[in-house]
Formats: C-alpha cells, structure tokens, sequence
C-alpha cells in the first residue's frame, strides 16, 4: 500500500516537510549474515544483581559543581532502564559518595558529565558496584574512573580506571593571601591535591629600617625543608622590588626592580606541604604582595 | 490508527509537525526482544578446577592489607563472593606471594584495594593473576590486573588496564620516609637506593661543619651506579675551619656561589637511578671532626622488582 504523500492535497497546513522514504530507496547487495532479533544475548559483561548498588563517589575543587550520572539498565524482563542522578560535591577536595539502588539485570551503559570543571585535575569521578557480599561497601566490580569536564563525558564501557595523578592536571595561577606586615609568606598545598611547582610570583615592599634583606624560598614536605635558595641579590629599605622563582639559569637582573630565586623544576607536593620565603634582615612593615605560585594541580587520595 | 495532525479536523490554523506514523519510527516499541533464561555467562575468563588465583603484593614505607574481591559464577548458576586478604608485613618494600584456591565457573569480576589510607599514590603494588595448580608463581597463564593501590584507589578487572611497578608518577618523598643515614664524624654521606626501588632525584641537600683544624674542605656530590661514578658535581666552594654551610644540589639549578652560608649546585635534569646506585658527598680535605648533618633529599620513588 502506497503511504500519503506529505505534501498532498490532504496536507493543508501548507507547510514543507522531508520527503518519505521511498524517495531514497536503496539498492544494496543482500546479507549474508542474519541477525537475531529475538532472544538476543544481553549486549553486555556487567551483571547487576538484585541487591547490587552503583556506587560513585566524586571529589572537586571547582565551585559549584555537579556531576550528572547516566547510566542503562537492561532488566531482567527486558525492559531497558534508564537511570539519571546528579552528585554535588563541595569545592574543597573532599569525597561525596552516592548509591544508587539497582534492578537485577545487565548494566549496558553510564556515563557522567561536570557542570563546572573545565580541564584535568579538578573534579574526579570513581564508578564501581558494590554488594552487600562485601562488607564496608568495597567495590565488587570496577567500571571506570577518571577526571569529568563539562565536555569530556567519562564512560564505561570504553572508560579507563585512573588514579587521580594520574595524566595531566590543571595548570593554574593560586593566588596567595598577603601575610601580615613583617611577615614571610607560608602557603600550604590544600589537603587532597597534589602540586607541581612551576614558578613563583611575588612583589617585596621594605620599609626604612637600616639594612639589606636577604630573601629566601623555601619548600617544606612532610614537615621537613627540602629545597631553599637565597635571592640573586640583596633588597635595601624602601624598595619595592619584584620576585620571580622559576627553573632557570640566574644572572643578576638588570633591573633593580627584579630579583630571582631559583627553583628546582619537579618539586611536587603533597597536601600541607608548605612553600614559602624566610629573610635575613627585616623591617617591621616590610610587605609581600601580589603574591601568585604557577602550579599544576592534581587532586590526589581522593 | 493515530490522528493526523494535519488534517481537516484540525481547526486551529497552526502549523504542526506531521505524525510520527509517516516516517515509520519504531522508538516506541522495540523490535528486539532479549533471552533471559539461557544466558551465556557474561566473563570470558572460564575458571578450571585446577585453576588457581595468585596475588602478588608489596609496599613502601609501612605494612599495609591489600583487599581482594572476586565474584565467581559457579556452574550451577549461584554468583560467590570471595575475599582475600593479604598482608605485606613491615618490611620495607618486601614482595608477598600468596596461592588461594578457586572454583570451576566464571570469573565475574576482581577487585584490589587496601586497607591504609595512604595519602598519594605508588606506594602499594600489587597484581592477581591465574595459574594452574602444578605451576609455580611465576608461571601464570593469565594477567587480570596490576598496579598501585590504597583505600580509595582500587584497581580492577576486567576493566583497568595493567600497569608496572614503574607507570605512573611515582610517590612524592621527602627526607621523612625514604632516609638519607646520617654520617659519621669525618665521613662523607652516602646514600643508597634500596632493593626494588626506583627513585627520581629532585634535590639532595646537607649542612657541612668544619672543625677547628685548619684545612680548606672542598665538597663535591658524586653519583654511581655503585661502584663507577657517571656523575661528579662539584659547589664551587671552599670551606675553611669552624663554619657551618648548607650546601644543596637540585635539578636544573645553576650554581650560585656562597650565599647566607647556603651554596647551591645542580644535580643531572631528570635524574633516575636504580637499587643500588648512590648519591654520595665526597668532600675533599675533610678532617676528622667534621660532621655533615641535616641531610634531606627531595624527589619520587617507584617499586622495581626484576
């Protein structure tokens, strides 16, 4: 039986639609293989038992954020599910953790998606089931684990199990509080991330009291220093003069405006490990400012 | 028969989109119907009854438990839970080997994880493999999963890929957990990377006092392999009798000459050394009391056993 064109007299809405099928008849060579399309084999290896959860736990430190899970269900009467819950975590690196109760059948498909983190290195997603078999929720079945941008949908089948240091992270400029007046400057890796030091930022302000002062960089881990250099070359009072850490190979600036401190390159951290300057020499109103580490940043035992 | 949209009885004057029924969508009703009654069991990995699983572990720093959860679907249809675990003593990074017998079925899936909440990463290893009864640990027929584990962190199969003890970005150390020994008066330090181990030296550094007789110390930093040096740094500094000076070696650094009684010098860029190689001052002209003290080295190591 010939369908009803569209467009025919019938149609009197006037619009313009897409012509049917039949105008893009096909011609192609026949199968050789036939396919089931009854009592087909479960298009999947994950095997969801009726008391088994999907478990996820995620760790951030971008505000605001929220991850939207996804995932397809193939349930035992054959009906596909499809399942969708969002999980907020807090923007300080802490893990939040959320089950979802699942139907006994075959888990076809999840993935995830951020709202917020835009690069490697800010919000991790862990995936896997648990069974009830395992006691304090150990996972039974691992299903994907990596970093989740609001572009880059992680996913399993086809996803990978990362550990969070795992690959690149997030290259960032962390600005550094101004610490008092008189006051050196002690920042602390925030717990849960893991830095890579790349550079160091900071303009000195002394005041008039008499003498040179001797600033020094200094990196502390594990509550031990290790790794201090001393300036290039002395400040006196009333100066304001711009400092730069970085792996480099130091000369005197020219500049008097400029002093360096050199850096080892790969001096990774680890949370409350400390980066920060010592002098020799001071005034009571001598002022860091405008104080700026380059890091790339990983979220780390999360 | 669905009501077309489009026709006379629609006396509202608005443009709608045709009904569905014109194209012949087939969402609403799935045309593939699914067997669940006769499913093939959903693992490729088929269990023997010889079959055996071996779990192989290590760890740096501290003792840790490694957890081991496996699902095994047995011939009769029944999924058993199983759980191993495994401890790896307080010996620093020593390899533990355990055999656990199985059941003829299906592997569904494994699970390793730990039971120390290890902050970082790379600090316990571990792998699960199979074997057949009559072979040794080294003769394993199949891989499941490898790779560095804690707490939060498992690793699994089917899913993840297998790593060595070498992947990965190593764990962050400082002096606190991988020790430079401290040295004797009139001695040199020296450092040496422990048995199965791999480290990436970032920094070394270490405070030279002089005793009172007179004679110009010249420290330098030489590396080796254990015996041939490959790598002789000296500091450009002369250190005469009863000062204190910190002297610190880091990767990429350019020397700078005595400053606030620190001197620094560079170390090779990305300097990897294997168990057995050392670090080690070699100070020339160093008397009997001198003492090098507040030894610290900086970078990351790996678990390498051959």
């Amino acid at each position: 039986m010939v369908r009803a064109q569209l467009s025919d007299q019938k149609n009197i809405s006037g619009g313009v639609f897409a012509p049917t099928e039949e105008a893009f008849k096909l011609t192609v060579k026949p199968q050789g293989v036939r396919f089931l399309n009854r009592a087909v084999q479960p298009p999947s290896q994950v095997y969801v038992e009726a008391e088994d959860d999907l478990a996820v736990s995620v760790a951030s430190s971008v505000t605001g954020e929220a991850v939207t899970f996804n995932y397809r269900l193939l349930r035992f009467d054959g009906e596909i599910i499809e399942g969708q819950f969002v999980v907020r975590p807090a923007n300080n690196r802490s893990v939040t953790k959320y089950s979802e109760s699942l139907a006994e059948g075959f888990l076809l498909s999840m993935s995830c998606q951020a709202t917020a983190a835009t690069t490697r290195g800010q919000t991790f997603v862990r995936v896997s089931l648990t069974s009830p078999a395992f006691q304090n929720s150990l996972p039974s079945y691992m299903l994907m684990a990596d970093y989740v941008t609001v572009q880059m949908a992680p996913a399993h089948p086809n996803g990978r199990v990362l550990a969070p240091s795992e690959g690149p992270g997030w290259v960032r400029g962390f600005a550094v509080a101004n610490p008092a007046p008189g006051f050196a400057i002690s920042q602390a890796v925030p717990a849960n991330a893991r830095w890579l030091l790349k550079a160091f930022n900071a303009t000195m302000v002394t005041d008039a009291t008499a003498g040179n002062r001797t600033e020094e960089l200094i990196v502390t881990v594990g509550g031990r220093v290790a790794f201090q250099a001393s300036a290039i070359v002395v400040q006196a009072p009333s100066k304001n003069v711009l400092y730069s850490g970085a792996p480099l190979s130091l000369v005197a600036p020219l500049d008097t405006a400029l002093n360096y401190f050199p850096l080892a390159p790969s001096l990774t951290l680890l949370g409350g490990d400390l980066v920060g300057t010592t002098a020799l020499g001071g005034g009571p109103a001598d002022q860091w400012s405008a104080i700026t580490l380059a890091v790339e940043e990983w979220l780390d035992n999360v | 028969m669905k009501q077309d949209a489009n026709d006379k009885k629609n006396i509202s004057g608005g443009v709608f989109a045709p009904s569905t029924d014109r194209f012949h969508v087939r969402s609403a009703t799935a045309s593939v119907s699914f067997d669940m009654e006769d499913i093939i069991p959903p693992s490729a990995e088929y269990v023997g009854v010889d079959d055996q699983l071996l779990i192989q572990t290590n760890a740096l720093f501290s003792a840790n438990t490694l957890l081991v959860q496996v699902r095994i679907l047995r011939p009769d249809g029944i999924i058993v839970p199983l759980h191993y675990e495994v401890f790896t003593g307080a010996t620093f990074n020593a390899f533990v080997t355990q055999l656990q017998p199985l059941m003829e079925g299906f592997l569904l899936s494994v699970v390793c994880t730990a039971t120390s909440p290890t902050v970082g990463q790379n600090t316990m290893f571990a792998s699960v493999s199979l074997v057949r009864q009559a072979n040794t640990f080294r003769q394993q027929y199949r891989l499941l999963c490898a790779g560095y584990v804690q707490q939060l962190i498992p690793i699994g199969w089917p899913e993840s890929s297998p790593q060595r003890e070498t992947d990965g970005p190593g764990y962050p150390m400082s002096n606190g957990n991988l020790n430079v020994p401290a040295a004797g008066a009139g001695a040199d330090f020296v450092y040496t990377v422990p048995a199965g181990c791999r480290v990436r030296v970032t920094s070394i550094s270490g405070l030279l006092t002089t005793a009172a007789a007179v004679f110009n110390r010249l420290p330098s930093l030489i590396i080796d392999d254990g015996a041939t040096p490959y790598a002789i740094i000296p500091s450009n500094n002369t250190q005469a009798a009863s000062l204190a000076e910190q002297y610190t070696w880091a990767d990429s650094t350019p020397f700078a000459a005595l400053f606030d009684n620190k001197v620094l010098g560079p170390l090779p860029s990305q300097l990897i050394l294997q168990q057995g190689h050392r670090v080690r001052s070699n100070t020339t002209g160093i008397q009997a009391a001198d003492q090098w003290s507040n030894l610290r080295m900086l970078g990351h190591v790996w678990s390498e056993h051959n």
